[in-house]
């Protein structure tokens, strides 16, 4: 007990006088986020052989976020998994996110569509489905060793089992991987017992705005994340840049060889 | 007639039909009757539509070449070809010049005897080049035996290989032969249980013994298994016929048990069975190759090691195929087409995949890539598949005064409740698609506010929910709403997180 306590009061150290309290063994194990706001939060919650629990209601912020931090992990030659139970991503958004060919960012699909709203098109049943193959991928992804980040994206089905849980963490000890787990939940329940810490997403204000031409063309709230571990919580406010997507073809046009009729 | 026209023949004979040339119908027949010629010698070659290649030798005793001659002009006769010629001899090339000749039904060439019987035909029989042909012609060589009275050396640098080729056949150096026919290798086991069985125990057991005899076979001749197929019956009635595709051949039997297992677990059968059947449906031959060697133990590469086609094995025998994808950018200004989610495993790009230019985007539009202290630009689009409908309150003022699409939206029900939008962004709009599905949709992003609705009140009370606002929402949600023009419908096709 006391042990645990000395351990995390090194970790608070460490936060506050960075490279001086953990051993190199230590920080080998954290995972930096890459951006400097980010890292003196997140790093505590952002450890190989531990699962984090990233907690938001649907619309909180926290996958823009963790966007960044896939992106980054990728450029310093981290591969990523991305459980993406119900298929809610755009490949769009994540189109540059590992291009680099230094790290790999995969995403896992059901492999079949399912919406949110219990409307599966083959009924009850199958919806819980698509959670127990995501946890089950979810596990053998982590024991195989190749993946240095694992996300299990659960949206508001994030219903992990004491059985579960304790599965998932055996097979972390046993990699080298570290588990985050996205769930859309505004409640303010504790996390699931053996997470490695827990952090709640949420938009706050002020509102970035940016006007177009003719008006508004992006709204952008600020991101707030409250980060808790043992006993303790860090809050951070991060903003966003405001980003109007390019809907002109970036290749060379095809000539238009149309003339005007003469005469 | 040659050169003579469909419409000239039609007039000499009224019921001509006219059918294209259909090199399928006559690759057919001549494997047909090609099925038919084994019977008659052990080596059966095909070359062109209507040419056969057949070993000849060691017939002694069977009645000797003029028999095998009429024999075979006997069989294709009878399979309707009855103007069929044969031709003998100790060399392909000869044999098929024997073949056409136009007096005699068969030629036979005594052994040995390939270059005199050639000596006196014309070069044109030999498959030269026609400026090849034209030059001989032009240096006086007529026959093939002028042909092999200048040595080999004199033609080398002079000519082209096809003089040098012809050169060879000429002199009854052929090393084309008829090539034995290969056997049907068959990799197959059967076990009849003698009793119901359901259990996925017993089961595994059951495949386990029949694995290992199975890749036993496919080790000792050097084959491995691309795919296999589990036949389960039940009293001789076959209720599943199960067809595992395999990422990577193998003949490891633990391999091939994990993937029959997983088989098993993701579809369980539907019923007991008493018998079951497992065949290689396809297999290949083994190739070795060097595998790299990681500097780390615990270090996987991504690539090739044999524990990721394992993963990805049991990823696609649970889950299905291409479930495991990789984003790729596509220069689509929709945004479900301006992405796409390649299969890592097939790595197949959608046929209207544009790439993207990186460096136009970049040099002109500010690079995307998150900063030392700053996150990516814009927010994570979380879609609902299918897009929500909605209902919209619009600005009163806007009402009657123009189209509806025109107007902007102040309230929106989401999830069964009315949220007044706070801020909302001008509409995107966009058409195209015209070709295949037209869209015609304005995207809105909509800022959803946790406030006390004056505007939607009026619509709370009319559903009779207004002591029942427990609202889910946070402080503040983004969708992204979009009026369907198509449809004339709202939609929240997806969130911001």
């Amino acid at each position: 007990m006391v042990q645990v306590g000395v351990a995390n009061l090194r970790r608070e150290l460490e936060q506050l006088f960075p490279g001086k309290w953990l051993s190199a063994k230590e920080s080998a194990r954290v995972l930096k986020s890459g951006v400097e706001s980010l890292d003196a939060v997140l790093s505590p919650v952002l450890i190989r052989r531990h699962m984090s629990e990233w907690v938001g209601s649907a619309s909180s912020g926290k996958t823009t976020v963790l966007r960044t931090i896939c992106a980054n992990w990728c450029a310093t030659g981290l591969n990523i998994i991305y459980i993406d139970t119900f298929d809610r991503l755009l490949a769009s958004d994540w189109a540059l996110v590992g291009t680099e060919n230094k790290g790999r960012f995969w995403v896992l699909r059901s492999g079949d569509c399912a919406d949110l709203d219990g409307q599966t098109r083959y009924g009850q049943h199958h919806k819980y489905d698509y959670v127990k193959n995501a946890l089950w991928a979810c596990e053998q992804l982590i024991r195989s060793h190749a993946f240095d980040v694992v996300i299990l994206d659960l949206a508001d089905r994030g219903v992990i089992t004491s059985n579960i849980n304790a599965r998932l963490k055996r097979s972390l000890e046993r990699s080298n991987a570290s588990l985050v787990v996205l769930r859309d939940d505004d409640s303010t329940s504790s996390s699931f017992a053996g997470s490695g810490g827990r952090v709640d997403f949420n938009f706050i204000e002020p509102i970035k705005v940016e006007q177009g031409v003719s008006g508004p063309v992006a709204i952008v709230p600020t991101i707030r994340s409250n980060v808790f571990k043992a006993g303790l919580s860090k809050s951070l406010e991060v903003s966003v840049a405001p980003y109007v997507p390019n809907r002109l073809f970036t290749h060379s046009p095809v000539p238009d060889r149309r003339t005007s009729k003469k005469g | 007639m040659p050169a003579m026209t469909f419409t000239e023949a039609r007039a000499i004979c009224s019921s001509l039909i006219w059918r294209a040339y259909d090199d399928k119908l006559y690759k057919n027949a001549q494997k047909k009757l090609a099925r038919e010629l084994i019977a008659l010698s052990p080596r059966v070659s095909c070359a062109e539509p209507g040419i056969f290649f057949i070993d000849a030798e060691g017939l002694g005793r069977l009645g000797g070449e003029g028999k095998l001659c009429r024999d075979l002009l006997k069989l294709a006769s009878c399979h309707g070809f009855v103007d069929g010629r044969v031709g003998i001899a100790s060399c392909a090339f000869a044999a098929r010049i024997a073949s056409a000749g136009t007096k005699k039904r068969w030629t036979m060439v005594p052994p040995g005897q390939d270059v005199h019987f050639m000596a006196p035909l014309s070069i044109d029989l030999l498959p030269l080049a026609a400026e090849s042909r034209a030059n001989l012609h032009g240096l006086g060589v007529k026959t093939i035996e002028q042909f092999l009275a200048l040595p080999r050396p004199a033609f080398v640098g002079r000519f082209g290989d096809d003089v040098l080729r012809a050169y060879d056949l000429a002199s009854g150096l052929d090393s084309f032969s008829p090539t034995l026919p290969e056997v049907d290798r068959v990799f197959q086991c059967a076990f009849d249980v003698g009793s119901s069985m359901d259990s996925l125990k017993e089961t595994l057991f059951v495949l386990k013994s029949m694995l290992d005899r199975l890749t036993a076979a496919l080790r000792t001749q050097g084959f491995v298994a691309e795919e296999l197929t589990a036949r389960f019956l039940n009293d001789d009635e076959l209720f599943e016929d199960r067809l595992i595709k395999l990422l990577r051949p193998s003949n490891n039997s633990r391999f091939l048990l994990d993937v029959l297992r997983l088989s098993l677990e993701s579809k369980p059968l539907t019923r007991e069975f008493t018998a079951v059947q497992l065949v290689v449906s396809r297999f290949s031959k083994e190739v070795f190759e060097q595998i790299s060697v990681p500097n780390n133990e615990k270090e996987v590469r991504l690539d090739d090691s044999e524990s990721i086609t394992l993963l990805m094995q049991r990823l696609t025998t649970r889950l299905g195929e291409d479930v495991l994808v990789r984003p790729v950018a596509s220069d689509h200004y929709t945004p479900e087409a301006a992405g796409f989610w390649q299969p890592v495993l097939t790595r197949a790009n959608p046929a209207c995949l544009l790439p993207v230019d990186r460096d136009y985007v970049d040099r002109y539009l500010g690079s995307y890539a998150p900063g030392k202290d700053s996150l990516m630009p814009g927010l994570v689009l979380k879609r609902h598949v299918p897009a929500m409908p909605v209902f919209v309150q619009l600005t009163e003022e806007s009402l009657g005064q123009g189209p509806l699409e025109s107007s902007l939206p102040t309230a929106v029900t989401y999830k069964g409740q009315w949220y007044r939008i706070s801020r909302i962004t001008i509409p995107e709009r966009i058409s195209g698609m015209w070709w295949e599905v037209p869209v015609r949709k304005s995207y809105y992003v909509a800022l959803l506010e946790r406030k006390e609705l004056s505007l939607a009140a009026r619509n709370i009370r009319e559903f009779g929910r207004k002591g029942k606002l427990q609202t889910v929402l946070p402080s503040f949600m983004t969708v992204l709403l979009v009026f369907d023009h198509q449809e004339r419908s709202w939609f929240v096709e997806g969130v911001f997180d």
